[in-house]
């Protein structure tokens, strides 16, 4: 669900081009979709829509390199959030 | 909203300020002038806690955080004239230091942050190149894989504490990568072969705070030497400049008391056509937009440093820095002109804060790229 919501923010916000298309895998570093400061705001949107708070170092290509990895990432950390709140 | 700082954090402003008017201005005229680093102040530093301040107590540092920090620094800009030294202290602490906390193995940090917090070995970043300064990422220091190194060749220009430093954290970029994705960042020890301090730089301001040009001639780095994943390079620096953006000025708050009371006591004392020049309007608003600038950069220093410690302070930061450091300047060209042509003369010591101040508005992203930062946040 939440590749969803970013697809539709990296488009809205990021390329705004309605003629770029953009899928789950297109890869967003290496293409230069997002650029060092697009990489910012997406992390604050981030954690305003999900509620979570992104550490310095989870900003790295592994989580952020398509929309796929960041849907990844966003879930994995909803994982982590329930399995504490479970605790 | 409560904005009382406690007794232990006011406490510890004081003491910063007592310890710097006591220790770090020896010679300071003479070390201006012709642009000495003291490893003397250094040491003192280390010893009060500075450098090890933000450091957590399990790594050997002072545990304080981030607000505690600013405070400190704040009380050291007051009683330290240096701010060349201060420049210094806060290059290493932000640029290397944190990032070795957040980023480094625990390998790292043990090799590397007990030298720096006891003011034995130092250090700092360097990403500037002669082609690149704002866009930063379109460096072209390269590095390549060989077996378990990492070979490391290109030229750091504007480099603090670069000709006295013992480790640098190098950015560089992985060729046929992308800008974003393709950075990575090593600890590059200064003896390390083919690495050289290639030209020493002087500055306008800031001159007891050395810098210089760095070359790296293939370098060989042990791959354990990497901070973070490969192509991390990117979240190392927006990490540090968070830090530094919010940080880097809490001492120049210090500076700009200690200059609104210098020039409040000089427009009280100082008397021209029958009475103090304090009387005399144009000269009190200079006095009150002091104190006005002063009182702002402070609420949004403080305001970015309490949100960094809660998560993220991108916007805040960036508007913490960009406004303090104008402030600055300002501040500084009023004292001045309210000191009259003893300001300008170099003994009166006015003169130096100007100086110093200029780069501010330069260095850890220049006021036109907090700009682009704050628009790009407000969705433009
Ligand atoms: C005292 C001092 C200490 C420093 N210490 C270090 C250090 O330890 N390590 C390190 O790596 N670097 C260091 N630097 C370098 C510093 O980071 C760069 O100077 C800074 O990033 C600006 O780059 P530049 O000087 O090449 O200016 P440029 O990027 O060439 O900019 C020139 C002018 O163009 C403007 N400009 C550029 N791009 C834009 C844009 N997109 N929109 C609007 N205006 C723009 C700038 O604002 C500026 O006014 C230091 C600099 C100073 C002054």
């Amino acid at each position: 669900m939440s590749d969803g919501i970013i697809r539709n923010y990296i488009s809205r916000e990021i390329i705004r081009d309605r003629a770029v298309a953009l899928d789950n895998e297109t890869p967003l570093l290496e293409e230069g979709i997002l650029d060092s400061l697009a990489l910012l705001r997406l992390v604050v949107f981030i954690q305003e829509q999900f509620g979570i708070v992104v550490e310095d170092v989870e900003i790295v290509p592994e989580n952020f390199a398509s929309v796929e990895a960041i849907s990844r990432y966003i879930d994995s950390r909803g994982d982590r959030a329930s399995r504490l709140g479970a605790t | 909203m409560d904005f009382s700082l406690s007794e232990e954090q006011r406490d510890l402003r004081a003491a910063a300020a007592d310890f710097a008017r006591g220790e770090l201005d020896r010679d300071l005229e003479a070390r201006d002038a012709d642009s000495t680093f003291s490893r003397d102040a250094w040491r003192a530093c280390a010893r009060f806690g500075i450098q090890g301040l933000p450091i957590p107590k399990e790594l050997g540092g002072g545990g304080a955080d981030i607000l505690t920090t600013v405070l400190v620094m704040e009380g050291l800009g007051y009683g330290c004239h240096d701010n060349g030294l201060i420049f210094s202290l806060n290059a290493q602490m932000w640029s290397l230091e944190l990032p070795l906390v957040k980023f480094g193995t625990d390998a790292q940090k043990q090799a590397y942050l007990p030298g720096l917090i006891a003011g034995e070995l130092i250090g700092v970043h360097a990403v500037t190149e002669p082609e690149s300064g704002s866009d930063a990422f379109s460096m072209r220091t390269r590095v390549e894989r060989d077996n378990d190194c990492y070979v490391i060749t290109g030229t750091k220009q504007y480099i603090t504490n670069a000709p006295i430093a013992d480790v640098v954290l190098v950015f560089a970029a992985h060729p046929d990568r992308s800008k974003t994705a393709g950075i990575s960042a090593f600890l590059v020890e200064t003896d390390t072969p083919g690495f050289s301090v290639s030209r020493h730089l002087e500055k306008m301001g800031l001159r007891t705070s050395p810098m210089a040009e760095l070359v790296l001639d293939e370098c060989r780095i042990p791959e354990q030497n990497r901070v973070g994943p490969e192509g991390a390079g990117m979240a190392i620096f927006n990490s540090a400049m968070a830090w530094e953006r919010s940080c880097i000025l809490a001492g120049a708050l210090g500076a700009m008391q200690r200059q609104l009371e210098t020039c409040v006591e000089y427009a009280r004392e100082r008397r021209q056509f029958g009475q103090p020049i304090g009387k005399f309007q144009a000269v009190a608003d200079k006095v009150a937009d002091m104190y006005l600038r002063l009182e702002a950069a402070r609420l949004l220093i403080y305001q970015a440093a309490w949100l960094g410690q809660q998560g993220s302070a991108v916007a805040a930061a960036a508007a913490a820095k960009l406004f303090t450091s104008e402030a600055w300047i300002a501040s500084s060209l009023d004292a001045v002109q309210i000191h009259g042509a003893y300001g300008y003369m170099r003994e009166s010591g006015i003169e130096r804060d100007l100086r110093d101040a200029v780069a501010s508005t330069i260095y850890s992203g220049t006021s036109e790229i907090q700009r682009v930062i704050l628009s790009g946040m407000l969705g433009l």
